[in-house]
């Protein structure tokens, strides 16, 4: 299964303990609405990006917040701010502020 | 040569202060596009300029808006700026008149009473005392209320005032230093060596003996010319720097020289300079009255670009919905400025839109009329419904632009500062547009509304789904039954104060209910609190700003809000039950007698029929 | 044992009001029971058949009414007005004439479902085919047949968990807890009465929290090949021929999912019942933030309200299954029966502090 567009060329398993999930924790003290997340998936349904390319909100901050960051920044370039996934997320997580955040960090990380 | 050293700190001070000033816009001359160079030589030599000339006196010495908003207020800003306006130009020609020269040091007028026993001719002398002194008192009222305005800014018609930063605290105290200290150096000049009138004269006399001697006389000259210098220094790194840009700004004005939302051009920065922090605003805005937020507003915002501190969340928290605008006295376009920071701060982001050139969507038919849902319509598909409805009724050759995917029409983008990424949306919407050889683009979102208005450049005519059904009324392609339903309409911000659509809506409204009035109407109209401009409000915030606007409008008297806005009907309908919530397109939907026999459908809900059989 | 003196009023005539009538009345008291609607039993009118056998509802409903005895006063079609409290009597109106007294009021006032048209995006009340799971049992009941609302056996069914319930965006952070097993026994009744249909459930959680239940899950999936897909739904449109278009992020898999369906079923949550908020202020009771009345406390005293002498049981303090409903109505009826006995209420709160 393509992940992003590319296969992945390690092991299929999460690391967890030595993965940096410094870029994550970062995000997470910008916009701890993203706490509230239990993954039921309304935001990647309803978004408009993701019915025309694999961009997937909820997968894409998972495994940000797993550490697994080495596809973020091109998943990230795909949303279109069109604010879909707020409206419709059932437990108030500010997603457009997650993107943005999101970028921010990557960007602070080059 | 009349000199001495004490003058030397007023005018290093003023030299600098001109330095940095002559610098600066020369640097936003800089920025003046072909364009608008040519736009200015146009109108320089106008009547143009007369107004520019008749506004400065009205705004910039009289405060006229101040006044209009609050007499005491009013009075305080005219007191200062027209007074000391007073006192240069009297200053000035009374040493004209006493040294017979037009011109002299520049320093001469300002510390005349100093320098007045060297005069030469004598000319009115008491007369001139008079004038200066009674000039002095007017000053100084106006001082003694812009120190209780921050004791007691409710009895100058503010919630509060603003907060200074410590640029500007500095100057803000000396600036208060500097006329009690004319004061007192022309007071003890005046009962050592002569000159003054009541009020100079008269405070020298209650010192006389006491304070008043040779040493205090000089100390007190230097005192008065260090904070003239300090202020003229400190000035063009403070808000005072509003007091020569808005000149400036008023004339460009005047020649005709607008704010871009999408880039910080010369007179975006004589706006942003010309901002004096005078904190009317900050009532106008619903951050502060409903959630207590009092920092990201406009004063804060264009103070932490002059002092390079702006952080995300100040730039990003904030409603964009206007109403800083209108009661904004320098008439600075906070929205354009705002947007136009936020591009600069985002011009970097990457951003990957080319998949959009390989998508699949459903065909668009050709047709007279294409219709945009929009994003926000997905959601709240009732709208879509009754437009379509609608169309068919009225008989009109429609297709839909985005019947189950849209393309977003860019303006979320926009409003976070990536213009130049939201390019991709556009064309593609452009595109598929083009498709449908519409004449007529209608869509029930003003969101969308303006930024197919203003930014796609389309040859074809585009209509937001109020005027459009307007239209279709007026020219009796609908017929219509009144309902008793009573209804308050909310108008959004982005086609109220954003894009000028008050009546359309409204007349519509009339035709199939009875619209109530509110306080809170057309240019005052509230913002729903679902602003995709604010990045950074929590959903219970947006929540406290739709129930207090929704309270307000309705005064716990009206339970239906009618509104032309997908993201206002569904933030509204997300923050509370009590009051329904209806599109205009809905409730002309409903009211509708059918011109020819259409598909009927059960309107009737399931579960309605349900309650009626219990056993 | 005979208290005959003593009069309880019990205000809500659902499966909690009548069973707490029914134990109340054994041991003595006199019952009167105000009823909105013009017949007794509640919600369970309106069910075909209970989780997690499948039993006809209208069976338990019958015992239910059987078992009460023929002194119980019943006023239908009628609400509680006016309540005053005078030292250890209530003198309580109704429908703004009748006037009675009682010496504890018991509400079970239970709950009502939540309106699904405030969930715009998934279109009911817009368009044809999409019903709540209220509504599935209504057409089971009419028709013991499963049929869109054009009549026709649907070939594809979709059940959507969660809606109305855990929800910021209407308002409803709760779990109502018995749709998750709602959905699953009606997923079976659909697949039982149209065998050759396809049955989706689109959920969060599967939450099948009660003795039996988690069987009927298994039960659905390996006997009944229902398809649980999940991910929350995003959006319902509908097509040209007017069957409908569900889209979802399909998160096990991890892409987004669409799934076109004949007949959509909303599995609804519970609301408080409209009188619950006007009895709170009435009464003096608090309602928790959900809205259902606050309990007294948690683990020990679900039954007491703030005032003494009026308690509560059933939904209208939390969504809960038809037997917690029973025995919570069990409980009052105990602790009302102390009180009346000893003159005052238990207190435990009181004992413990």
């Amino acid at each position: 299964m393509n992940h992003f567009g590319f296969t992945i060329n390690k092991d299929n398993t999460i690391d967890y303990d030595n993965n940096d999930r410094s870029l994550a924790n970062e995000v997470l003290s910008h916009e701890p609405s993203l706490y509230r997340c239990i993954q039921c998936g309304s935001c990647a349904g309803t978004c408009t990006a993701g019915s025309f390319t694999d961009y997937n909100f909820r997968k894409m901050h998972l495994l940000m917040r797993r550490g697994e960051i080495q596809h973020l920044r091109l998943a990230v370039e795909k949303c279109i701010l069109c604010g879909k996934c707020q409206l419709i997320c059932p437990r108030g997580v500010n997603t457009r502020n997650v993107i943005r955040q999101i970028r921010i960090a990557l960007d602070k990380m080059n | 040569m009349k000199f001495d050293p004490f003058v030397l700190p007023f005018t290093v001070g003023l030299t600098f202060m001109i330095s940095v000033l002559l610098y600066q816009y020369f640097r936003w001359y800089l920025l003046l596009s072909a364009k608008e160079k040519t736009i200015v030589r146009t109108n320089l030599f106008t009547k143009r300029t007369f107004f520019g000339f008749r506004e400065i006196f009205s705004e910039s010495l009289f405060h006229k808006k101040i006044f209009a908003k609050n007499r005491l207020l009013g009075y305080m800003h005219m007191s200062l700026a027209f007074g000391w306006f007073l006192l240069i130009i009297v200053g000035h020609l009374e040493t004209s008149a006493y040294f017979g020269k037009a011109f002299e040091a520049p320093y001469v007028p300002i510390f005349l009473r100093f320098f007045q026993n060297e005069a030469t001719h004598q000319t009115a002398q008491f007369g001139y005392w008079f004038v200066m002194d009674t000039i002095l008192l007017f000053i100084l009222s106006g001082v003694f209320l812009a120190w209780y305005k921050r004791k007691k800014a409710k009895k100058f018609g503010l919630g509060r005032a603003t907060k200074h930063a410590i640029g500007d605290r500095i100057a803000l105290t000396v600036l208060w230093f500097i006329f009690p200290l004319r004061l007192l150096a022309e007071s003890i000049t005046s009962i050592l060596y002569g000159g003054g009138s009541y009020l100079t004269f008269g405070l020298g006399s209650l010192m006389e003996g006491t304070i008043a001697n040779e040493h205090t006389f000089y100390f007190s000259w230097w005192a008065y010319s260090i904070s003239l210098g300090l202020f003229f220094i400190f000035l063009p790194f403070s808000r005072y720097m509003h007091i020569p840009t808005e000149i400036g700004l008023i004339m460009l004005r005047n020649w005709g020289l607008k704010t871009e939302k999408n880039k910080m051009s010369c007179i975006s920065q004589f706006e942003l300079h010309s901002c004096s922090s005078c904190g009317i605003c900050l009532d106008t805005c619903q951050l502060t009255t409903d959630l207590n937020s009092c920092y990201s507003q406009a004063p804060y915002l264009y103070k932490s670009v002059r002092n390079a501190n702006l952080t995300d969340a100040k730039l990003n928290d904030c409603l964009m919905c206007g109403r800083c605008e209108l009661s904004c006295v320098v008439g600075i376009s906070n929205n354009n400025l705002r947007q136009s920071i936020r591009n600069k701060v985002s011009n970097k982001t990457e951003s990957n839109l080319n998949y959009l050139n390989d998508i699949k969507l459903q065909p668009i038919n050709k047709a007279d009329v294409i219709y945009f849902a929009g994003c926000m319509s997905h959601l709240t598909p009732g709208i879509k419904r009754a437009m379509e409805s609608i169309f068919k009724a009225a008989s009109v050759n429609f297709s839909h632009l985005d019947q189950y995917e849209s393309v977003c029409c860019g303006r979320p983008m926009m409003l976070a500062g990536m213009t130049k990424q939201a390019l991709p949306l556009i064309n593609k919407n452009k595109d598929l547009i083009a498709q449908s050889g519409a004449k007529i683009l209608v869509t029930s979102c003003p969101i969308c509304y303006k930024v197919f208005k203003e930014d796609y450049n389309l040859d074809i005519e585009v209509v937001h789904h109020t005027t459009y059904l307007q239209n279709l009324i007026d020219s009796g392609k609908l017929r219509l039954q009144k309902s008793e339903m009573k209804v308050v309409y909310h108008d959004p911000c982005e086609l109220g104060r954003g894009s000028g659509i008050y009546e359309a809506p409204r007349q519509v409204i009339k035709r199939v209910a009875s619209l109530k009035k509110t306080d809170y109407e057309k240019e005052q109209a509230l913002c729903c609190g679902g602003s995709l401009a604010n990045t950074i409000l929590t959903s219970s915030e947006r929540n406290i700003l739709a129930n207090a606007a929704l309270k307000k409008m309705t005064n716990d008297k009206i339970h239906t809000v009618v509104t032309a806005c997908p993201l206002c009907k569904k933030t509204f309908a997300s923050a509370q039950k009590e009051i329904a919530i209806k599109d205009i397109a809905e409730i002309v939907e409903m009211n509708l007698i059918p011109m020819k026999v259409i598909r009927t459908k059960s309107k009737k809900v399931p579960s309605e029929l349900l309650l009626n059989n219990n056993i | 044992m005979k208290e005959t003196e003593k009069h309880i009023l019990i205000v809500g005539a659902g499966p909690a009001g009548i069973e707490a009538a029914e134990h109340l009345s054994d041991l003595g008291y006199q019952i009167s029971i105000v009823e909105k609607d013009e017949a007794i039993g509640g919600k369970l009118n309106n069910w075909h058949q209970l989780f997690p056998d499948h039993r006809p509802a209208k069976e338990v409903l019958s015992h239910l009414v059987n078992k009460l005895p023929k002194n119980v006063k019943f006023y239908l079609n009628s609400t509680v007005t006016k309540t005053i409290k005078e030292e250890n009597l209530f003198n309580v109106e109704i429908n703004g004439k009748t006037k009675i007294q009682c010496d504890s009021i018991l509400l079970t006032v239970g709950f009502d479902v939540f309106d699904a048209r405030i969930k715009e995006e998934y279109g009911y009340g817009i368009y044809d085919n999409v019903v709540t799971s209220a509504d599935l049992e209504h057409i089971f009941n009419q028709n013991n047949k499963i049929l869109t609302t054009q009549g026709k056996i649907p070939k594809k069914i979709a059940f959507i968990n969660c809606v109305g319930s855990r929800d910021e965006k209407v308002g409803n952070l709760y779990c109502s807890s018995v749709c998750c097993v709602t959905g699953v026994k009606q997923a079976i009744e659909a697949k039982q009465m149209a065998p050759d249909a396809e049955v989706f459930m689109f959920y969060m959680d599967i939450r099948m929290y009660g003795r039996f239940y988690e069987d009927l899950y298994l039960e659905a999936q390996e006997k009944y090949h229902v398809q649980f897909i999940r991910g929350r739904l995003s959006e319902v449109a509908e097509l040209q021929d007017g069957s409908l278009l569900l889209k979802a992020d399909d998160t096990l898999a991890g892409c987004p999912i669409k799934v076109h369906a004949d007949l959509v079923v909303l599995l609804i949550g519970f609301v408080p019942a409209a009188s619950c908020n006007s009895l709170s202020k009435m009464l003096n009771i608090e309602c928790a933030k959900d809205g259902f009345f606050a309990p007294c406390d948690v683990h020990i005293d679900r039954n007491s309200t703030g005032t003494e002498g009026i308690y509560m049981a059933g939904a209208c303090t939390g969504p809960k299954n038809l037997e917690a409903s029973l025995a919570d109505a069990r409980s009052a009826a105990l602790k009302i029966h102390y009180h009346l006995v000893h003159g005052k209420a238990t207190n435990l709160i009181n004992e413990l502090s």
